[in-house]
């Protein structure tokens, strides 16, 4: 490969993986938010099975 | 330069800090087991885990190190990010060793060594993970404070005077007192809030570090001094020549050696695929939902890793270019390479840009920096002094293990604080890096490795993988330690770091084979929990495990064993958790 060769693949390469990056980070940012939701109510409704309320 | 550091960028910094660490604070009343603080309960599903471990990845010290790669290495850089990307993708899609690994329900990798081999084999294991994820550890908030005092243009000395006599008192270095605050800030949150603090700050951090990221390469490309991409191809010509851009071609220009070389690449290849071992990525492959979701955060976090290497390195090209174009690049040569990202951003960013940069900068330190403290005091605690403790007959309790992996967590944070004070690192700081993980993951890649997919793997082989795999990079950290001088020249002159890496990986793979032919395995030691690698599941539903299945097991107790009983001599298994994957195992080899 030559040198002109090379540009162009780190050209594609950067600002393809700038992109993804970023559709990724917006995905996740959005999936995310419901998980950590999802993840403290699992928490929290496991503490209240190990110590159920007394009649 | 940095006199646009203003008082929006401090706002907004300040702003940042007081609310990452009040959320890690509050997280303190979802603390009830060992569980919830070492793997949050086993409950995070694939979203979050991206976010964690991207969160966690991404760190400062990352942002710095592939910046100051791309800085003195120009285009050539960019083979790391594609080996970190493809390895990732490769062990996402497979499943290779992370599906095993969630499956076995180890907490820990050393646990799993225990779960496999012996405990012997687990304390081994879990010294080695400890000695070499501190030292790696070790510069981070050295590298981290460094980059806030060169973006927020604080001085290099503050002079304490006498208001009434005007004598100087003394004189205390900022890159210290700034090492010092970093390090309580996080130590706070960490200490209190453990594994479910870092993951939900982690989210936080993830969201404000994207938009710092997506801010700083905005600029970074569209500078008129830096010239877009023609002007940064321009002056990695200039200053790197055809290693600039060739990441095969190593050579000469005067003095100095530029590029990196075949050696280097197969090392770094072979250093990708084991970093999933990584003490920081085993914990969450752990602490997700499922093996299927293990897959899928590792194959998304595969393609975000891409961006994770290139986009810093970017930054440090176009650093390049800058000063190439504007003067001043003598400034950032040699050991003063680090610097020369962080000062680029401090000439170039606006008001409030710089404030939400270095607020996304500081996120990722954080998010950092917990989760290494969090995972290697867990290793401390559950694979050194518990199996230890159980040697001389005492068995640790789920409290007193909290308890000791709190103080852990404040040891490890003064010696970090004590290392980056005064080691000099050799070279770069990615070959720093990349050395002492290599100490880790080239014998932890064999004995997990052959451990799941080979039923002849035996004790002696997993001891000599990990005795021989942690060589290599323990002598060249020595060597750094006794003189870094004549390391770096070593590094200049034949590459030490890329050979003294490269050859970790054989000499594993060597001790595990012959140590498993020649002493093979008895028929006594623990079966393997073998599985085969798998593709993605079709439908990948981030299953989540009802209530019952996230209450923490007790410690010294299987499910099935009464409190009244002895506790089983072996496997140490801290959680069982109930694996919602394994009814679709084709089979297990037990």
């Amino acid at each position: 490969m030559t040198t002109d060769h090379w540009i162009t693949f780190w050209w594609y390469l950067l600002y393809g993986s700038i992109g993804l990056y970023f559709v990724i980070a917006v995905a996740v940012a959005i999936g995310a938010a419901f998980d950590v939701g999802k993840l403290l109510r699992l928490l929290t409704s496991s503490d209240d099975v190990s110590n159920p309320p007394s009649p | 330069m940095l006199a646009s550091f203003s008082w929006l960028d401090w706002t907004i910094v300040l702003t940042y800090i007081v609310a990452a660490s009040v959320i890690g604070l509050l997280c303190r009343r979802y603390i009830r087991s060992l569980a919830d603080f070492v793997v949050a309960g086993r409950g995070v599903s694939a979203f979050l885990g991206v976010a964690t471990l991207s969160g966690t990845e991404i760190g400062l010290v990352t942002v710095m190190y592939f910046a100051e790669f791309g800085f003195t290495k120009g285009f050539s850089a960019l083979s790391v990010a594609v080996l970190a990307g493809v390895s990732m993708l490769f062990v996402g899609l497979t499943g290779f060793m992370i599906a095993g690994l969630r499956r076995s329900g180890a907490m820990t990798l050393a646990e799993y060594y225990q779960m496999r081999y012996t405990p012997g084999v687990r304390l081994l294991g879990g010294i080695i993970i400890a000695v070499a994820g501190i030292l790696n550890m070790g510069i981070f908030l050295r590298v981290g404070a460094l980059f806030l005092q060169k973006i927020s243009a604080m001085p290099e000395i503050i002079n304490l005077v006498d208001p009434i006599s005007g004598d100087l008192i003394a004189s205390l270095p900022v890159l210290n007192l700034i090492m010092t605050a970093l390090l309580m800030l996080v130590l706070a949150y960490t200490f209190v809030g453990g594994m479910v603090s870092v993951v939900i700050t982690d989210y936080l951090q993830f969201v404000v570090l994207s938009a710092g990221i997506a801010l700083g390469t905005f600029y970074a490309l569209t500078n008129h001094t830096v010239g877009g991409f023609e002007g940064i191809v321009q002056a990695v010509s200039d200053r790197l020549g055809a290693s600039g851009f060739n990441p095969f071609v190593r050579e000469t220009s005067g003095d100095a050696v530029l590029g990196l070389g075949i050696v280097f690449l197969i090392w770094q290849a072979m250093h990708w695929l084991g970093t999933s071992n990584w003490q920081t990525y085993a914990l969450r492959t752990t602490s997700v939902t499922s093996p299927g979701v293990a897959r899928q955060m590792f194959a998304f976090t595969g393609l975000a890793f891409f961006g994770r290497a290139a986009i810093p390195m970017l930054w440090g090209v176009a650093a390049l270019a800058y000063f190439t174009h504007a003067g001043g690049l003598e400034s950032f040569e040699g050991s003063k390479s680090l610097a020369a990202m962080p000062a680029f951003l401090a000439e170039i960013l606006p008001w409030g840009a710089l404030g939400l940069l270095t607020a996304g900068m500081l996120a990722a330190f954080m998010s950092t920096h917990d989760s290494y403290l969090l995972a290697w005091s867990a290793v401390i605690c559950q694979d050194i002094i518990a199996p230890v403790a159980r040697m001389f007959g005492r068995d640790l309790s789920d409290r007193t293990r909290m308890v000791v992996t709190r103080i852990l967590i404040l040891v490890i944070g003064v010696f970090v604080l004590y290392w980056g004070l005064w080691y000099e690192v050799p070279g770069t700081v990615w070959g720093y890096l990349a050395m002492t993980g290599t100490m880790y993951i080239a014998g932890a890649m064999m004995v997990l490795s052959f451990g799941l997919y080979w039923r002849r793997a035996s004790v002696a082989g997993a001891y000599g993988a990990l005795i021989l795999g942690c060589i290599p990079g323990l002598v060249y950290i020595v060597a750094s330690v006794i003189s870094s001088k004549a390391v770096g020249q070593a590094n200049d002159g034949w590459n030490a770091v890329a050979w003294a890496g490269l050859t970790g990986y054989p000499l594993a793979l060597a001790g595990m084979i012959a140590g498993s032919l020649i002493w093979p395995r008895r028929d006594d030691e623990p079966v393997a929990p073998a599985v085969p690698m798998e593709m993605p599941p079709q439908t990948p539903q981030p299953r989540v495990p009802d209530a019952e299945s996230l209450q923490a097991i007790p410690l010294e107790s299987t499910p099935t064993t009464q409190s009244d009983s002895p506790p089983p001599a072996e496997p140490d298994v801290l959680t069982r958790d109930t694996d919602t994957d394994a009814e679709q195992e084709p089979h297990r080899d037990n």
